[in-house]
C-alpha cells in the first residue's frame, strides 16, 4: 500500500498514549475521509521510520528518561517534522535526547492526545487551513462542474478557492486571483475546450509554475491538451463520465479527483518544504551554523555561527502580516525570522512585504535564496 | 560567466516508455530549482519547452536576471514557421542551418552547434525522452571533462542515464531534494 501521508509514534510511549493519541488522530482526519493505515501510514514505535521523500510526513516523539531513536538524526536532516512530548516541561533535560532538546516541546499534561494530534496534524500539513486548493475554470463552460468540485472538496475539509465564490464584488480581482493561487498547493484547473482562450496567459501560466505550484488538468472529452500543461498532472473525464446537459460530473469521477487532487497536494508540500529547508540549510552552513531541524508548529532552529540561536518559520505560500504575528506571539521571547519563496510572488505583495519588514523589526522576512547572506547580518 | 547545458523536456505517450517514470511535476521543480541555483551565476543553453520557458522568464525577472542574457535558446531552421510565439519576444534563439528534408540531420546538426560551445562548463538532464542519449554523446565528446548531472526523480531519459551510467545509487536515484543536489553538484 503507498501512502498519502505517513505519520508516527517513536520514543517512549505508553500504551495509554498511543491509544490516546491514535483515536485523537482517527477522529481529526476522519472528517478528510481519509484513514488511519489506509491513505495514512501510521507506524507505532517502529524500529526505523524513513518515510517516502515525496509524501508529507511528521512524527511524534514521546520522552521518557534515556528515550531515543535511530531515525532522530535523518529525519531532521531530511526535513521531517519531529514534535517532542515530554510529561512535564520542566523535564525537557531529562526526558528528550540532546538531538531534540532545541525544538519546542510539547507537554502531555497540558492538552493531552487532542493537542499532541494537532500538532503532529500541523506538522504534515494535514490541518484543514493548510489544505488549500485553487479551483480554475470559465464560467461558460464548467460552472457547475467547479460547483461539484468546491462542495465535494469542501466537505473533505480542503479549504478552497472558487472565484465566484470567494471574492466579495469590489475587491481588485485579479490581484486576489493571484493571490490566493499562489498560496494554494494545488491549482484544480477544469480544461474545457475554449479554457485558455480566456484564462491564462502563457506569462500569467508561467508565475502560478515559478511559485512551484502543482496543476491537476481535469480534461473535457473534447478539449485539447495545451502545450503549456506539460507540467501538470492529469485527470481526464471520459464521456461516460460527464453529462452534456446538465454539465455534471459522475460521482464517481468526483471521488477520483478528490483522491487524485490528495495525492498531488502531499507531494506538493512534501517537495516544496524540503526544497526551502534545503536553501535555508545550503546558505545557513556556507556562513558557518546549523540548521537543528523541524519542529512543532513547522517552526525551524537554527543556530548561527555565533551560537545564538534563531527560530524560523518557512512560509510554503505567500507571507502575510498575520503569519508574522503568528510567528511573534509563538516566540515571544525568541528571535524569530519568517522564511519565505519570493520567486513567483507578484511584485506588488513583495514591495508590501518590504514595507512591512521596515516598520516591524520583531520578526524579520528572510528570503530562502539570500538566507546565507541575511543571517550573516542577524539583528532581531 | 560560464555556460550550462539544460537538457529538460516533458516525455509524451507515444515516444518510448520515459512516460512510464516520468512525473511532471517534479520536472517542473527540479528546472525550478536549478534555474533559482544558477541563473545568476551561469548562462543556460538549451533548446526551449513551452510548458517551462514562461517559467524560466519569470524565475529570470524574480531574480533580477536578464531573460535575454542569461537564457540561450537553440532552433533549427528546418522548423521555421512552426516556433513558439516566445521567439519573437527575446532576441535570445540561435538558429541553426536545416538538413533540407532531413530532420534527424537538421536536429544533429544544432546539438553539435550548441553542444560545441566553448563556454560550456556543464549538462545538467531532466526528464526527457530518445534525443537525451543522443545529446549526452555529443556533449560528452566536446566536452570530457565537463560535469554532467542526469536529476533522476523526475524519471524519464534522465533517470535512464543516472541509471545505465552509475551516476547515482538507488536511494540517491529518487531524491527530491532538488536544491541540495545543484548545490552539491554544480561548480560556485
Amino acid at each position: 500500500m503507498s501512502f498519502i501521508y505517513h505519520l508516527a509514534i517513536i520514543g517512549a510511549p505508553s500504551a495509554e498514549q498511543i491509544f490516546e493519541l491514535e483515536t485523537a488522530v482517527t477522529d481529526a482526519v476522519s472528517g478528510f475521509g481519509l484513514t488511519l493505515g489506509q491513505e495514512i501510514g501510521w507506524e507505532v514505535a517502529p524500529a526505523d521510520f524513513a518515510p517516502y521523500q515525496r509524501r508529507s510526513s511528521a512524527a511524534v516523539f514521546f520522552g521518557d528518561v534515556d528515550a531515543n531513536h535511530s531515525s532522530l538524526s535523518s529525519l531532521l536532516r531530511g526535513g521531517v517534522p519531529i514534535v517532542p512530548v515530554v510529561s512535564d516541561l520542566n523535564r525537557v533535560a531529562l526526558e528528550v535526547p540532546e538531538i531534540l532538546q532545541s525544538l519546542n516541546c510539547l507537554s502531555y499534561a497540558n492538552g493531552g492526545a487532542k493537542r499532541v494530534a494537532t500538532a503532529l496534524l500541523e506538522c504534515a500539513g494535514l490541518l484543514p487551513k493548510q489544505r488549500r486548493v485553487f479551483v480554475s475554470y470559465r464560467r461558460d463552460e464548467a460552472s457547475q462542474a467547479a460547483l461539484q468540485m468546491f462542495d465535494a472538496l469542501s466537505a473533505k475539509h480542503f479549504d478552497v478557492f472558487l472565484d465566484t465564490r470567494s471574492i466579495a464584488p469590489a475587491e481588485d480581482f485579479q490581484t486576489m486571483l493571484w493571490h490566493r493561487l499562489c498560496d494554494s498547493d494545488v491549482l484544480l484547473m477544469l480544461d474545457t475546450p475554449d479554457y485558455f482562450n480566456s484564462r491564462w496567459t502563457a506569462a500569467e501560466f508561467g508565475r502560478a509554475l515559478a511559485k512551484g505550484i502543482s496543476v491537476l488538468r481535469v480534461g473535457w472529452p473534447e478539449a485539447c491538451c495545451s502545450d503549456r500543461l506539460g507540467t501538470a498532472s492529469l485527470a481526464e473525464l471520459d464521456t461516460s463520465e460527464l453529462d452534456a446537459s446538465s454539465g455534471r460530473i459522475s460521482d464517481h469521477a468526483i471521488d477520483r479527483i478528490c483522491l487524485q487532487l490528495e495525492e498531488i497536494r502531499s507531494e506538493s508540500h512534501a517537495v516544496r518544504t524540503v526544497n526551502l529547508l534545503s536553501n535555508l540549510r545550503i546558505g545557513i552552513e556556507a556562513i558557518g551554523g546549523e540548521v537543528i531541524g523541524m519542529g512543532t508548529g513547522r517552526c525551524i532552529r537554527v543556530r548561527l555561527p555565533d551560537e545564538r540561536m534563531v527560530l524560523v518559520y518557512p512560509t510554503v505560500g505567500v507571507p502575510t502580516s498575520t503569519t508574522m504575528h503568528d510567528a511573534s506571539m509563538n516566540s515571544p521571547d525568541e528571535s524569530v525570522a519568517i522564511l519565505y519563496d519570493h520567486v513567483g510572488l507578484h511584485p506588488q505583495w513583495l514591495s508590501h512585504l518590504d514595507w512591512l519588514g521596515q516598520y516591524i523589526q520583531a520578526t524579520r522576512w528572510v528570503k530562502a535564496c539570500e538566507a546565507g547572506w541575511q543571517f550573516a547580518d542577524w539583528r532581531a | 560567466m560560464g555556460a550550462i547545458f539544460l537538457s529538460a523536456s516533458i516525455p509524451v505517450i507515444g515516444r518510448g516508455q520515459y512516460y512510464e517514470t516520468a512525473t511532471p511535476f517534479l520536472i517542473q521543480c527540479a528546472v525550478r530549482e536549478l534555474a533559482i541555483a544558477t541563473v545568476r551565476r551561469h548562462k543556460i543553453v538549451w533548446g526551449g519547452h513551452p510548458a517551462i520557458t514562461p517559467m524560466m522568464w519569470n524565475i529570470c525577472e524574480d531574480l533580477g536576471a536578464n531573460y535575454k542574457e542569461s537564457v540561450i535558446l537553440y532552433q533549427s531552421r528546418f522548423f521555421e514557421g512552426r516556433y513558439p510565439e516566445e521567439n519573437q519576444r527575446f532576441d535570445n534563439v540561435i538558429y541553426t542551418n536545416p538538413v533540407p528534408g532531413d530532420i534527424k540531420g537538421s536536429l544533429q546538426l544544432m546539438r553539435e552547434q550548441m553542444l560545441s560551445r566553448e563556454d560550456l562548463i556543464g549538462a545538467v538532464f531532466i526528464g526527457g525522452m530518445d534525443g537525451v542519449e543522443v545529446e549526452y554523446d555529443i556533449f560528452r565528446r566536446f566536452n570530457p571533462e565537463a560535469f554532467v548531472l542526469p536529476v533522476a526523480a523526475p524519471g524519464g531519459a534522465a533517470l535512464n542515464l543516472a541509471r545505465d551510467k552509475g551516476y547515482f545509487n538507488d536511494r540517491e536515484l529518487e531524491n527530491i531534494d532538488f536544491a541540495t543536489i545543484f548545490n552539491r553538484y554544480l561548480p560556485v
